[in-house]
């Protein structure tokens, strides 16, 4: 992951930076000392020196208040602006495969456990519901703004989104027969700026970890036609593991779903011992 | 149901548990006609395996009759099957190449373990929840997952008792032979008389060794070696093994040796796991003995092959002597599925009778005891194997 804010106090001297970054260092401490509004004035501005000094931004840039501010206004993640975030995954399948199942919408609630739903508008247009940290629902448009069969699909958000975000996934022909490489590069401001991303951190709902499990998940769709789950399994202690009690599979959903197809294997049978 | 459940260190207890049922479209669900309490289990008995947690179910060695299938693969209700240890989807690049222990897409915590080691790995039954916390098959019930991939019908000609240990002891004493390359006229080292080693052994000499040589210090154990024609080393009296074995070579070494001891050493985040590590150099302090005294007795351009797990971190590994004899080192988790089926037309053919390491036949009520004999090596204990 990339820092939020490139800094932008490269020109200055490392000389200056420090003064500065010591003095606010000063001014902290001496105004916690105080214990006054005075001291906590003095204080505040001790912390914004210092921010200063360390990535070149006023305090309310770094904690994302800029992102806020200027919502609406821009459709794409600004340059050098944002969180970037790249993935990629083998999967041994078929590129034209794996590039169809990705193109539809109603498959992504099926490997990203964030999305509550995406809502197709029209071809090109959709609707994104998500679970954001501590159990906030974001909600978003996206527009695809490149789509080239088996190779990549781009997007963008578009309107006031919640979170905005640009990237796209790449197919490539993994070598000699082995299935499909698919790179995910995404850039996005959190909500909240560097304080919602930090406090995602913590609450482990970081979109880095999160999209690679979301690989992950496609690839146990794709290959295996199942995501490896033990919810639900008895054990000793209580009742079953897992506070959610639900099927997560039965054989009225299957047919009605009707899922990927898949070939029939048979390890056991297979051997090199003679 | 009834099951083995782990609460702590030397603290496993028959539990009523809830029945397993069908969780993902290739699972099935497998009532136990027969388990066995492994090797690896000691050690989480014993406490040394991280990521376990109270109320796990253990057990990774068992058979029994399928009674029912999430989606339609190939098994019937009531067929009796054995499965191996490993889970497996069959589909993913290892698994095409027959690499079934290094599946990409068995182990739900797959995260985690990467987060620890840098790779992840298939995951186990009943072997803690790095390897993907899978309730295990000392039980009355169990599910399988993959069921399409994993489980071999068994012949009815054939006991539980001659079947059971194609789950993993079988295939992993006789990957570890495999991986030696066994030339007419070779002879084979063993260290560790154990299940595996047994197998091992008896392998070796169906893969065309002339000789055999095993080393253990427990009686029973080297008997058991000498029934099927090894020669023995009892290391407690020959101090000098590696002496004694090029003595036995004309001064050559074994062509190759197997280490069928291993260091059982789950687990190396170091920083996560620091206690258990303290606790687990005090196997390091002894094992890799085993492993030294292999590279030193191989005989130039020789094959080490290491069925006994490691893990962690060794020190004072005589590398320079391993380089300088142009040694070639094989290892690793056995990938069971791919032995399953020749090993049960050996078993049916009468070339190996697995049975032969099995000493102690217990109820799965009796499981605690089991362990407890088994851990301490009491009453000439070398395999329990549990029936529900």
């Amino acid at each position: 992951m990339e820092r939020i804010l490139p800094r932008q106090n490269k020109h200055r001297s490392d000389e200056a930076r420090w003064i500065i970054g010591l003095s606010g260092a000063a001014l902290i401490i001496w105004g916690w000392k105080r214990r006054s509004w005075l001291g906590f004035l003095l204080s505040s501005a001790g912390v914004d020196l210092l921010n200063w000094s360390c990535t070149g931004h006023y305090l309310h840039e770094t904690l994302g208040v800029t992102a806020l501010t200027s919502k609406g206004l821009r459709a794409l993640v600004p340059h050098q602006l944002g969180i970037r975030v790249d993935r990629s995954i083998a999967i041994s399948r078929p590129i034209d495969e794996v590039y169809q199942f990705f193109r539809n919408f109603k498959n992504f609630s099926r490997f990203m456990t964030h999305v509550n739903d995406v809502r197709e508008i029209d071809e090109k247009h959709s609707r994104w519901f998500v679970k954001g940290p501590a159990g906030v629902e974001l909600e978003w448009d996206a527009e695809i703004i490149n789509d080239q069969p088996n190779e990549m699909v781009s997007w963008r958000s578009i309107g006031s989104a919640d979170v905005e975000s640009t990237g796209s996934v790449h197919f490539q022909r993994a070598p000699g027969d082995r299935g499909t490489f698919v790179r995910v590069s995404m850039n996005y401001l959190p909500p909240g700026g560097a304080l919602g991303a930090a406090v995602a951190k913590l609450l482990g709902e970081e979109p880095e970890i999160q999209i690679k499990e979301d690989l992950r998940r496609l690839k146990q769709i794709m290959e295996a036609g199942e995501v490896a789950s033990t919810q639900g399994q008895p054990t000793g202690i209580g009742h079953t593991k897992g506070v959610e009690q639900r099927t997560l599979w039965s054989k009225e959903k299957a047919e009605e779903a009707g899922s990927v197809p898949q070939p029939k294997t048979r390890a056991a049978v297979s051997g090199t011992a003679s | 149901m009834k099951a083995l459940c782990w609460y702590g260190s030397r603290d496993v207890r028959v539990e009523n548990v809830p029945d397993p049922h069908i969780i993902n479209p290739r699972d099935i669900i497998v009532r136990v006609t027969l388990a066995a309490i492994c090797g690896s289990d000691v050690h989480i008995y014993d406490g040394y395996i991280p990521s376990m947690e109270r109320g796990d179910i253990l057990g990774h060695e068992f058979m029994g009759e399928v009674v029912e299938i999430g989606q339609k693969d190939g098994l019937q209700v009531g067929d009796r099957v054995v499965v191996p240890f490993p889970i497996a989807c069959g589909r993913c690049f290892y698994c095409q190449n027959h690499l079934y222990a290094s599946c990409d897409n068995s182990n739900p915590n797959a995260a985690s373990l990467e987060a620890l080691q840098g790779y992840s790995s298939a995951g186990l039954f009943g072997y803690s929840h790095l390897y993907g916390g899978y309730a295990g098959g000392q039980a009355e019930y169990v599910r399988v997952p993959f069921g399409d991939v994993g489980p071999l019908k068994v012949p009815d000609g054939m006991t539980d008792e001659q079947a059971l240990f194609l789950s993993d002891i079988l295939p992993t004493g006789y990957m570890a032979a495999e991986n030696c390359d066994i030339k007419a006229g070779d002879t084979v080292a063993v260290w560790g008389c154990g299940p595996v080693g047994q197998f091992a052994i008896r392998s070796a000499f169906l893969l065309g060794a002339a000789r055999v040589i095993a080393i253990d210090r427990f009686p029973e154990r080297l008997h058991l070696a000498r029934r099927a024609n090894a020669e023995t080393i009892d290391y407690e009296e020959e101090h000098e093994v590696v002496a004694r074995l090029k003595e036995m070579t004309g001064g050559q070494g074994p062509d190759s040796c197997i280490d069928a001891v291993g260091l059982e050493a789950h687990g190396t985040g170091i920083g996560y796991l620091y206690d258990r590590s303290k606790q687990m150099l005090r196997l390091q302090m002894d094992r890799p003995t085993a492993l030294r005294e292999i590279i030193q007795a191989c005989r130039k351009n020789g094959t080490v092959s290491l069925a006994g797990v490691y893990i962690g971190l060794i020190d004072k590994m005589p590398l320079g002597v391993a380089f300088g004899k142009g040694l070639t080192f094989k290892m690793g988790q056995t990938h069971a599925h791919r032995y399953m089926r020749p090993l049960l037309e050996k078993i049916s053919g009468g070339q190996i009778d697995p049975s032969v390491v099995i000493t102690h036949r217990m109820r799965l009520d009796e499981a605690p005891e089991g362990y407890r004999i088994f851990a301490d090596k009491e009453d000439n204990c070398i395999k329990v194997v549990l029936r529900p």
